[in-house]
Parts: structure tokens; sequence; C-alpha cells
């Protein structure tokens, strides 16, 4: 239960997924459960990296994306859930002229299943595989980065976590992916990045994977979580010395975060959501912080088991 | 067999019915004063032993000719002109970076003789690059006329044609081959861009020699049409660059003093002067580039033919355009926004002249023109596209006009804002000029390159970057810089 949206350099490389029952937790709905919600993210840099040199710049200033996403998890059984969200996008910047962008930006859909369970005395073991897909919903350009509202490149992606959670609650996840990414169009005819020219408005995506660890404590529809993870991509040229990112650019970066859900007392359906994450490490992104608020609700469908 | 032989055979008579410029040697010089200024030396005659042993190692070359070496001959057979116009392109854009500032918000400047530093030498923004690309195409149209005026001189046939156990590895023509049109280009191209951008010197370098041994493993030229034409190109080169040295761009960077007598001038005609929107404010690009020496115009001509004054800062029309920029961003559709980023053609990339350069290559390609004649079309193009530099930016330090966003600072744009004055608009006087000498030159394409410069200029006020009067104007003056250049090539020999 991370919260995903980062840098907007980096936005639409991860899967994003800020939904209850997140891609990549070990957490499992049950069956005929319906998690639906509502969330905001607030991401902030003023700091990025060009390449490997980290920097301010006068004509950015604070570069601030915000994020209003709906989503949904569904439990098709207790094996095996489906998830869907969507955001839409703002970005702007507080110096400089450019002209923030907004729009839609791309729908996940995500197949969830649990392939291993294994309990024992003092807790239990459990593997889960996901497949995941992401493509842009609506006509946005990859090609005015930082103030892209996404890559606008469609994604798929195979995940495997590994979710260990002891009898009081105690857990702790490791999940790891490997996203292929279609390359992109742009408005124009060529363009230059990592050291060459292309006669094209086809720019070639590096495919990319990341990784990440989180412990925590579950009990309920109680979640609190503390997380680290890492973004590498495979391939892509670095932001030269004061040009603007390109959407093909290397965009790796680790971050750190913290994740809580707490159920409304004797409304336990109802849960209010916030996180908070920090990029520590970069290249060719921005030093996000970003903060999310959100609120889900748990539907109960007739003809599930108790 | 026998239709597709004679469908070859049919391709063959097209290909000789092409001409092969043998009066080139007669056309109008631009900075050579006649093709015989530098001398080159009658060649052996073909039963020399000297040429017949040269003729021996190159079937022992080609015997041994290697999967590199075979790409490297398909590479260049599209045309050493166009291929040098598309590494041109490259090092435009790749040098094509504004300087970072400094931590006092100072801006350092490049600085040729350390051409590696932070900021790389040069910062090829628009300006600089249609001058580069004019200078390089004129050194290699200056050389080929020079070369032509011998190979026709000295009728010394391509090695495939004088021993018919070298083969032809591309289709042979009657040009004769000495000196080396290949090897003319290869000099030409390395000591020029050794001049306009020393830090790729190496690569420069290993790319004229991959030129030149694909011309000698093709068959076309052997080591001694090569080494002529080698120095050839590399004298009338250092004629052209003389010219370069004393052209006024080492001056047109100005200094402190000139920047401020720039502002301090229109603010005493009652206009609000132009300041640059970055933050730490830039010191304007080049802003004496307008008295940078043209091609076909003469400075006078370009003080003669300089653009009517803008609307006052302080009068209804600009009240009126600059309304007409805001509702414009505040409104932008997705495909308009498509217009401007297709056009932006900002750092990082070719710049507007190495668009028209890329707008003009299929045109080129396709005519199946000898390389004299292709480097004619694009030494009109770009003397046309420099001229137009030089005639924009005199306009725009005449008036120094500010642009939307300043007097407007709820102006958001969507593409980059230029750090030099507004009026008149650079895409739109590029555009206009290099769409009227194509339509010249291609009179079957007028109708893509008009809509093309109309897109390009409208692009800058989707952008939020231009009034309406800068684009107008600005084309207007595109027009009439380019109408020297025609005049030249109605007249030059080569027409």
């Amino acid at each position: 239960m991370r919260q995903h949206v980062t840098a907007a350099f980096a936005m639409a490389v991860f899967p994003l997924a800020v939904a209850g029952q997140t891609i990549d937790d070990g957490i499992m709905m049950g069956r005929r459960l319906l998690c639906a919600g509502y969330m905001y993210s607030n991401d902030q840099w003023s700091r990025y990296w060009e390449g490997s040199l980290e920097r301010t710049n006068g004509n950015i200033g604070t570069l601030t994306t915000e994020s209003h996403q709906i989503f949904g998890i569904y439990g098709v059984t207790d094996r095996l859930n489906v998830i869907a969200h969507l955001p839409h996008v703002r970005t702007g910047a507080s110096a400089g002229v450019m002209a923030g962008q907004r729009g839609w930006q791309d729908a996940t859909f995500a197949v969830k299943y649990k392939f291993f369970d294994t309990r024992f005395e003092r807790g239990s073991i459990r593997a889960i595989a996901v497949a995941q897909a992401s493509t842009p919903v609506s006509n946005y350009t990859p090609d005015v980065l930082p103030f892209s509202i996404g890559l606008a490149s469609r994604r798929i992606g195979a995940r495997g976590t590994i979710h260990y959670r002891d009898r009081k609650g105690w857990f702790l996840n490791g999940t790891s992916a490997y996203t292929w990414r279609d390359g992109v169009s742009l408005d124009r005819p060529l363009f230059y990045t990592d050291g060459r020219l292309t006669f094209s408005d086809r720019v070639a995506m590096p495919n990319a994977v990341d990784y990440s660890v989180s412990t925590g404590y579950i009990r309920g529809e109680l979640v609190l979580s503390a997380m680290w993870g890492e973004q590498r991509v495979l391939g892509g040229g670095d932001i030269r010395r004061q040009d603007m990112p390109f959407v093909s650019n290397r965009m790796d970066f680790g971050r750190v975060g913290a994740w809580a859900k707490i159920p409304i007392p004797r409304h336990d359906e109802l849960s209010i959501v916030g996180g908070y994450s920090r990029v520590v490490t970069g290249r060719n992104v921005g030093q996000s912080t970003v903060l999310t608020v959100g609120v889900m609700y748990l539907f109960k469908f007739p003809g599930r088991r108790s | 067999m026998r239709p597709l032989f004679l469908l070859l055979c049919s391709g063959l008579l097209v290909k000789a019915a092409v001409p092969n410029d043998a009066d080139a040697g007669a056309w109008q010089m631009i900075v050579l004063t006649s093709p015989t200024q530098v001398a080159v030396a009658a060649p052996a005659a073909v039963n020399d032993p000297a040429y017949l042993a040269e003729l021996t190692n190159l079937k022992t070359a080609q015997s041994q000719i290697t999967p590199r070496q075979r790409a490297a001959i398909a590479y260049w057979s599209k045309g050493g002109a166009i291929r040098w116009n598309e590494i041109m392109m490259e090092l435009v854009s790749r040098y094509n970076l504004p300087p970072a500032p400094r931590t006092d918000d100072s801006y350092p400047a490049p600085d040729a003789s350390n051409p590696f530093a932070d900021p790389n030498f040069p910062f090829a923004n628009p300006p600089y690059a249609a001058r580069a690309y004019a200078y390089a195409s004129v050194a290699q149209y200056e050389a080929l006329k020079a070369a032509w005026h011998y190979k026709f001189l000295y009728n010394r046939p391509m090695p495939s044609k004088a021993d018919s156990g070298v083969q032809a590895l591309r289709p042979s023509s009657d040009v004769p081959a000495y000196p080396s049109e290949d090897a003319v280009m290869s000099g030409a191209a390395t000591a020029m861009l050794q001049l306009l951008f020393p830090a790729s010197v190496e690569e420069i370098a290993r790319k004229a020699a991959e030129q030149r041994e694909a011309a000698l493993l093709s068959g076309r030229a052997s080591a001694s049409d090569i080494a002529a034409g080698l120095a050839l190109g590399t004298a009338v080169a250092n004629l052209v660059i003389n010219r370069a040295r004393t052209d006024g761009m080492g001056a047109a960077g100005g200094n402190a003093t000139i920047w401020r007598q720039l502002a301090d001038q229109t603010t005493a005609r009652g206009e609000i002067a132009w300041v640059s929107l970055e933050s730490p404010p830039r010191p304007p690009m080049l802003p004496l580039f307008g008295r940078v020496m043209p091609w076909m115009m003469t400075g006078a001509e370009i003080v003669a033919e300089r653009a009517v004054p803008p609307p006052s800062t302080s009068s209804p029309e600009m009240a009126r355009d600059l309304a007409e920029v805001r509702e414009t961003a505040a409104n932008l559709t997705r495909r308009q926004l498509a217009i401007a980023l297709k056009w932006s053609d900002g750092a990082g990339t070719p710049t507007p002249p190495g668009r028209w350069n890329y707008i003009a290559q299929p045109y080129i390609e396709n005519a199946w023109f000898t390389e004299v004649r292709a480097a004619r079309a694009y030494a009109l193009l770009n003397m046309s596209l420099h001229d137009s530099a030089v005639a924009c930016w005199d306009a725009k330090f005449a008036y120094f006009n500010p642009r939307p966003s300043q007097l407007d600072r709820s102006i958001r744009t969507s593409i980059g804002l230029p750090n030099f004055p507004s009026y008149v608009s650079g895409h739109s006087t590029f555009s206009s000029a290099a769409a009227s000498v194509l339509a010249h030159l291609f009179p079957a394409g007028a109708g893509a390159f008009g809509a093309a410069m109309e897109e390009a200029a409208i692009s800058r006020l989707y952008g939020a970057i231009h009034y309406r009067a800068d684009i107008e104007v600005g084309k207007a003056l595109g027009a009439r810089v380019a109408s020297y250049t025609i005049r030249f090539a109605q007249s030059d020999g080569g027409q």
C-alpha cells in the first residue's frame, strides 16, 4: 500500500499503483470484495538531476505535479484480484514562462494472482505474480518535459512479490518488476538524444526494472508501512548540460516512503489513506517529495464466503 | 532474364541521361576569383606505370573489401553533399545548447580556443547555425566548381572505366575522376568544420577519411584522384575560412555596454525595451549579428530592406496583438500545440535553418543531381538562410521589441521562449526565404514549401512567443532577402 506518484519525469515509468491493495504489495482482496476510492497526490521538486549533476533551475523554480486518481480492486477469488486505476494529472512551475499541462494520463490494468501460500506456526509466506499493462487514455504530448503529464508510452510488466507476515501482523514485503515500454511518437520529424540525431518522429523507449522492500503492520483494515525502492531504466541518454529532459532519458531513482491506511472506527469499510515519499537518489529526475491523501470504500458483494 | 535485362538497360540509360554539368567550372564563383585560383597539376596518363600501379593496388583492395567498407560505400552513395549536410545537422543539434549560469548568476561565453570546456564551443544557436550551414555549403560548392573545371580539363576517367578489372561498386558516371569530387568534399568539409565545430574534429576527420576510402574502393577514384581532390578541397576551404575570420562574427556577441545601450536607446524612443525573461537574466543572443557580412546582399542592402518599425508598445495595435497571443495561449488546442512543437526547433535541434535543409533533402536526392549541382542547391538555400538571419537580427536589435510574456506576465508559452527581441519572427523570416529559394530550384515543390512556411510561421503564435505582426512582417522580409539569392541563381551559369 504505497503510493508511486514520483518525479514528473519518472511518473509514467512506474506502474503507479496507488490503489487500496496495490499492484506490488502482498495483500489480496477477498472474493467478491471491491475496494474503490479516490486519491490526491501532490508531487513537488525544486532540485533535479541533469544527468548525474544535481541542480536547481531558475526557469522552473518548483515544479508541482498534482494527480487526482480513481481506482478499484476486485477480488474475483481469494487468489485472483483485478486492479484498475486512472489518474488525471496537472503540472505547473513556480518560475519561468512555460505553461503547465493537464489531462487524463494513463489507464493501468493488472491481474494479481497468489500462486503460493503457506502457513506455519509463527506466520505465513505467500508469493504473488502480477501481469500489468498501462496505456495513455488521451493524446497528451511527452515532448514538453518536465511539464508533460506522462511519457505517453504503452507498457506491459511482469512482477513477482514475496510477502511474509507473522501472527501479530508485522510484515515484510519484497517485490520486483520488469516493464517493457513501447516507443512513443512526437509531433516533430527529428530529435537528438543520447549523442545522435534521428530523422524520425518515433522514439524507442528503453525498458525498466523496479524493486522495493517494505515493512509494517497490518491488523484488519489498518495498514502502516515504510518502504524503500528503486527504478532502473535499461538504456537511454542523459539530460545534457542546460538541456531539457527528453522522453527516453535514463530516469533512475531511489526513494523512501511511509504509508498508512486507517479505517474509520465502527465504519471499517471506509478508510482514509495518506502517504509520504521522497526521492533520495536519482538521474534525470526531480528530487520529488510526494504527499498523498485519499479515501477508499470496501463494497461487499453478496455470495461471498465469510 | 530478358525483361530484367531490358529493365536494367533502361535504368542505365536514364542515369546516362543525367547531365554531367560539364560547364560547372564556369559557373559564377562566390568567394573564389576563378576556378583556377588553386592550381591542380595535370594527372599522369592512364597508361602511365604509376597510374597502372594505383589500379593494381585498387583491385587488390577491392578483393579484400570488408562488410564495414561495403556499408560505407552504401552510406556515401546517397551523395556527399547530402551526407555532409546531415552531419552538419547533427553537429548543430549537439552544440545547440545555451551556456548554463554560473553560481554567481553570470553566464560564461563559449570559447573557441577551449571548445571542450563547459560551456562547449560553439553555442550553435540559429544565427550561428545559419552561418555555419552557409559556410560549409559554400566551401563545398566553390571547391566542386573548381574540381569540375579540372575534371573536364584533364578528362581522366574513373578507374572502373579505365580498367575493366576494377569493379564499379557504385553506378559509374561519365564525370572524369581527376580530381575526385568525394575527396574534394572531404577536404573542404574537414577544414571548414574544424573552424565551426572544433571539439568534434576527430569525428569529422573520421567521416572524411571514410568518404575517401569509399570513393577509392567503389572504383570511382584512384589514389592520385583522391590526393588531388583532398588538396584542392582543403585549399579552397582555407580561402573561404579567410572570409569567415573577418565577417564580423567575432564581435556579434557584443558586450555589457552595448547591451545597455540597446535598452537605453529603445527607452529614449518612448518604447518598452526588451528584457530577458530567463532567470538569471541572460544577455541577448548575438545582438550584433545583424552586422555580420551577408552573402547575396551588401550590409547597406540589409539596412535598406529593414522591416518597418513594429507597432509602438503603447499603441492600440500592440494591445490588440497582445490580446490575440493571450487568447491563443489560453485556448490552445491539441492541434495547435502539435504545430508549435513540430516547428519549435529550439535547443538541441538543427535549428530552423537546419529544418529547411531537412525539408530540401528529398528534393535534392530525387533530382539525381551531380555533386556540384547538389552543392549549388545547398549553397543557395543556406546563403539565403544566413542573409535572413542577418536581416532578421538587424531588425530585432534595431527595435529591441519585448516578447508577449514580458508585456503580459500571465502569458505562458508552450515552447521555450527565445532569449532575444520579438520583432521580427526568425522562423517566419527563415521559412519565407527558404521556401522562396526552394520553390525557385524545385518548382514542383512550391506548394509544399509554401504550406510548410505558413505553418512554421503561425506556429510561433501558437507557442505564444510572437505577435502576429512579427510573423507577417518577418515573412515579407524573408521574401525580400530571398529575391537577392534568386536573382543570383537566375544568371550564375548553373540555372
